[in-house]
């Protein structure tokens, strides 16, 4: 009897759901112009965060133009008296959780990468031996300023290192200006996400005010206020929802249409530069995201309306 | 009518009961004063005045539209006074309410219309179907259901606010003004409606200051003025016949009277 009573409460409350998002569906597609240029207006507030965290992201990868991470090591001669013996250290240092690649630089091969930098042949000609060291090229797994200074401290300490080189000025002047790009974009996208709010909940204050009689036909016939907000939360949703899509299609065209010109600078710099669509988890919330915020924009606007028929 | 002829009438344990109710709007507006009286179960009373007399502020004090400013109100057991927001909605569906102007939506067919109350009830569509076509068969309106209200005539558009009104079964009928705006012949067929829905066992409760009709049906008639019950009128009582409603009722342009002077 319960189990009963239960399933028909249950089917009844799923009824209305349904009667709910048909009848929100159908009034998107009874004003289509003025649906579109509401989803579009959404889906352009949207784009805008996600299309600079892209390009952050891209961003984050100029710290791998021209190997600025990368930590040098000149190697003790003492230590490295045959090509055994630096190989031997690059495989201990390729061991360490922090370290990602090494490579190690022969004195004859850095010479040779001297002579075709050009302009040094007369000086090295003068010279009797080659008196390059044995050079080790770290690159770190973490290329974040703190981890490459970490590195460079173990690496600075060990007894057969010289000396220790790495570009910690473009790195912090990097990532400054990389932390200060992601603050900026945070604020973007929390002012943009109240922009969100805003059009959706005056798009939803305008549907019920045209809405207005059969609102107060639906209270008196005994509707609970759930049941008459339930139709805008769904238009709010499928609003947000439709605008995260619109904004996904523009995020991949513009990343098509800046493809080619990127991939030109990414050659200068001998790169593969290419901008990447933003993880499934960003693409995943940026659909949910806009859907909640039309959720909460439409419910805003919904809710004050309603305590206005309360009897007084 | 005098106090104790109200008492008379007055039963505790009636559907509807009120008790000293007031009604007061901000401003110090006086709506309803001091209203005490009783509606059994079953009953067809007709609310009778001039315009601002109180009719519509009874009728909407009882759908819960408006809250009693003083005194108690009860309604099948309900305590209206004190009935919590959250258990309005609920109440409501005890009801049918019909309004002079119809409130239908324009956009919706006649079907959509009248089904309205069944979907906030949360029936399945072919109990919804099944009552629907039931509804619009007793207001005589079987075949329109695909019909626009904006198709109808103002007759047509009344009776799909009755069907609406009685879809869910209510146990309490209110009406207010429903012939309002309907020629004499329409207004006796949908009164004649209100009749037949209230000896299948439906309270109805009916505003109109149409004394014609009223007469004509001769059942109980509470009549207002100022806000106030001055008179309580029932046939079933010995000189109490609604042919004695006071005169005070048929000047400013009563329209049953009007009409039967014609």
């Amino acid at each position: 009897m319960l189990i009963e009573s239960l399933r028909n409460g249950l089917r009844g409350w799923l009824r209305q759901h349904g009667y709910s998002l048909l009848y929100s569906i159908g009034n998107l597609v009874r004003h289509p112009l003025a649906s579109l240029m509401t989803v579009l207006v959404l889906g352009m507030a949207l784009l805008l965060p996600l299309l600079l965290g892209t390009g952050l992201q891209q961003l984050q990868s100029l710290r791998q133009l021209d190997g600025m991470e990368r930590i040098s090591v000149f190697i003790r001669a003492s230590a490295a008296e045959t090509p055994a013996m630096a190989h031997d250290l690059a495989a201990t240092v390729k061991n360490w959780a922090a370290v990602s690649q090494v490579e190690m630089i022969s004195p004859q091969l850095g010479l040779q990468q001297l002579r075709q930098q050009g302009g040094f042949d007369d000086t090295l000609d003068l010279l009797a031996d080659n008196p390059l060291p044995w050079v080790m090229s770290v690159t770190p797994v973490d290329d974040s300023p703190e981890q490459v200074n970490d590195l460079l401290g173990q690496l600075d300490a060990q007894h057969w290192a010289e000396a220790v080189q790495a570009d910690m000025g473009w790195l912090n002047r990097l990532q400054s200006m990389l932390d200060f790009v992601d603050a900026a974009i945070k604020l973007l996208a929390a002012l943009l996400a109240v922009a969100v709010l805003l059009v959706v909940s005056n798009t939803i204050r305008l549907d019920v005010q045209n809405r207005q009689d059969e609102i107060d036909v639906l209270a008196l016939s005994g509707a609970t206020p759930g049941f008459m907000r339930r139709p805008f939360l769904y238009t709010g949703f499928l609003y947000g929802l439709l605008g995260g899509v619109v904004a996904l299609l523009m995020l991949a065209l513009t990343l098509l249409l800046l493809r080619e010109p990127l991939a030109a600078i990414g050659r200068a710099y001998a790169q593969d530069l290419a901008m990447q669509l933003p993880s499934i988890e960003v693409l995943a919330l940026t659909l949910l995201g806009g859907g909640v915020l039309g959720l909460v924009g439409a419910w805003l606007a919904v809710s004050r309306r309603l305590q206005l028929l309360h009897p007084q | 009518m005098q106090q104790a002829a109200l008492d008379y009438f007055y039963n505790d344990n009636a559907q509807i009961v009120f008790r000293q109710v007031c009604k007061r709007f901000p401003g110090g507006i006086r709506a309803l004063d001091d209203i005490t009286c009783s509606i059994e179960s079953g009953e067809m009373v007709f609310l009778t005045g001039h315009s601002g007399a109180g009719k519509s502020s009874l009728l909407k004090l009882m759908s819960m539209q408006q809250r009693v400013t003083r005194g108690q109100l009860r309604v099948a057991g309900r305590d209206l006074t004190r009935l919590p927001v959250r258990q309005i909605p609920g109440y409501r569906r005890t009801l049918g309410l019909v309004f002079q102007d119809h409130q239908l939506l324009m956009n919706k067919s006649v079907f959509d219309n009248v089904a309205l109350p069944l979907v906030i009830a949360g029936l399945g569509y072919r109990d919804i179907g099944k009552r629907v076509r039931a509804a619009l068969e007793s207001v005589g309106l079987g075949e329109r259901g695909k019909s626009l209200p904006g198709m109808m005539s103002a007759g047509q558009q009344q009776r799909v606010g009755i069907a609406r009104a009685i879809v869910n079964k209510p146990d309490i009928l209110l009406a207010d003004e429903p012939t309002g705006n309907l020629d004499p012949q329409l207004s006796q067929d949908i009164m004649s409606l209100f009749r037949s829905f209230n000896e299948r066992g439906m309270t109805v409760i009916i505003a109109s200051h149409d004394l014609y009709l009223v007469r004509k049906l001769a059942q109980r008639v509470l009549v207002l003025q100022e806000g106030q019950l001055i008179d309580d009128v029932d046939p079933g009582q010995s000189n109490n016949r609604p042919d004695n409603l006071p005169n005070h009722q048929s000047g400013g342009g009563v329209a049953g009277l009007d009409r039967e002077h014609q």
